[in-house]
């Protein structure tokens, strides 16, 4: 009996609840009207000036989320120009310490370098090059001769102007250098005032090795079709060096003077372009 | 620390550094290896001035003073390259009417051909191997490092014994 009752309230339940909806739905359809559209909001969005027509053919047909995201890449390829991962190589030959030899400097190093330019930003270098010295200076009593003697660094350049043609670089870089060599100390005559005696003798078949680093700024400029020159000005420190019990390296082939900090070099580029045609047309 | 005094420790850091690898080419050691000699009191690290010294070199040429009647508290004893001995008199002023009362250092040693820099030049380097005193005076001699190089560092230290100080 109990039961009985139960299931009689459910079934009249559901049956007002159908009937409330039914009612609803009746009084919402006849009361759905169209909002009227005030003038000042009924503005007409014209698309940018430099955009490709097929995105607004895009947004014509509806694609409008495809066409905001090709547009926005199209937009950053025009202010963010962006060459391919090997933009060209660079060979190059640095040669101002010879003309400084000549202008009575004591030493030289001279060394070809291969430049990848990757994405005309990034530049991984190999710098492979020879370095000699031969001093006897005024009012000294010894002469300093370093044989041709092998150095590299390895490094890499960042191109501030990435977005501008490979032609034009300006850049900051960083090396890590290193070199082997053989150096002698000659004709040193050794005086003792004191004592009276005068003595001469040499220091001979000195091996030493050196690494050091560089932090360098420069530019590169094309002067005509392949060919480029820049100039560099490098900052330096030794690491660590070989001496002996009876001598220190006066002069580092590929560093300078072991106790001088800055460098110079001025150096003539040839450029191979790699995949030319993916270039970005930049003005 | 705070963001300032980082910035502030960085910057003087880097000063520092760019400054110390400038070199202006000069030589700021000797140009030859000497040792430089200074007297202590005895027992003490307490330098003290001798006074009325006279230091030359046994069997230098034409007996040659190096120092002569001086007051002294430090003094260079330069060594001989071609000969591994060197020995030096010091001899002390006393009072009138008294015999003066002198020491002898000597110094065994291998000179070692040296190129120190292209400031400096290159000289002889002195690996001491040995180095001996008598007594009169000097209480005991000690040498800071067995090698004498051309550093302006003090090389040996002398010993004057306490009756003698005043």
């Amino acid at each position: 009996m109990k039961h009985c009752l139960s299931y009689h309230a459910t079934l009249l339940r559901y049956a007002l609840i159908g009937l409330m909806m039914a009612t609803g739905l009746g009084i919402s359809a006849q009361e759905r009207r169209v909002t009227p559209v005030r003038p000042e909001t009924n503005t007409v969005r014209t698309p940018d000036k430099n955009l490709d027509p097929k995105y607004i053919e895009q947004y014509l047909t509806g694609d409008s989320l495809k066409a905001q995201a090709e547009a926005r890449k199209d937009s950053l390829r025009r202010v963010y120009p962006r060459y391919p991962r090997l933009t060209d190589v660079a060979l190059g030959i640095n040669f101002i310490d010879p003309v400084l030899m000549a202008f009575g400097q004591d030493y030289a190093s001279v060394d070809v370098s291969a430049t990848l330019n990757m994405w005309n930003r990034l530049q991984p270098v190999v710098e492979l090059g020879l370095g000699w010295a031969k001093s006897t200076p005024d009012d000294m009593n010894f002469t300093y001769r370093c044989k041709p003697s092998p150095y590299f660094k390895v490094g890499a350049n960042y191109n501030f102007l990435f977005k501008s043609k490979p032609q034009y670089q300006v850049y900051f870089g960083v090396r890590l250098g290193y070199s082997t060599f053989n150096y002698e100390v000659t004709d040193i005559s050794y005086k003792n005032s004191y004592w009276q005696e005068t003595t001469s003798f040499s220091i001979t078949n000195q091996r030493s090795h050196a690494l050091w680093g560089e932090l360098a700024a420069g530019l590169k400029v094309t002067l005509f079709k392949q060919v480029a020159l820049g100039w560099s000005l490098r900052y330096h420190g030794v690491f660590s060096y070989g001496k002996s019990d009876n001598a220190r390296p006066w002069y580092i082939p590929g560093y300078g003077k072991r106790s001088g900090s800055l460098g110079f070099t001025v150096t003539a580029y040839y450029t191979l372009p790699l995949s030319k045609s993916k270039w970005p047309a930049v003005d | 620390m705070t963001r300032g005094a980082f910035l502030h420790t960085a910057m003087c850091a880097l000063l520092a550094w760019t400054l110390a690898a400038c070199g202006d080419g000069s030589c700021y050691d000797n140009g030859s290896s000497l040792p430089l000699a200074r007297f202590y009191e005895s027992g003490t690290t307490s330098t003290l001035t001798v006074l009325n010294l006279t230091v030359k070199g046994i069997d230098s040429p034409g007996d040659t003073i190096l120092i002569k009647n001086s007051s002294v508290s430090e003094c260079y004893l330069p060594l001989r390259a071609t000969v591994n001995t060197t020995q030096y008199e010091l001899r002390y002023g006393t009072e009138e009417g008294k015999a003066s009362v002198a020491d002898t250092i000597t110094f065994n040693y291998k000179p070692v051909p040296y190129f120190s820099s292209h400031e400096c030049g290159a000289m002889y380097n002195f690996e001491v191997s040995s180095l001996t005193t008598t007594h009169h005076v000097i209480d005991s001699v000690t040498l800071v490092n067995p090698v004498i190089t051309n550093t302006t560092n003090v090389a040996l230290r002398i010993y004057i014994s306490d009756d003698d100080t005043e």
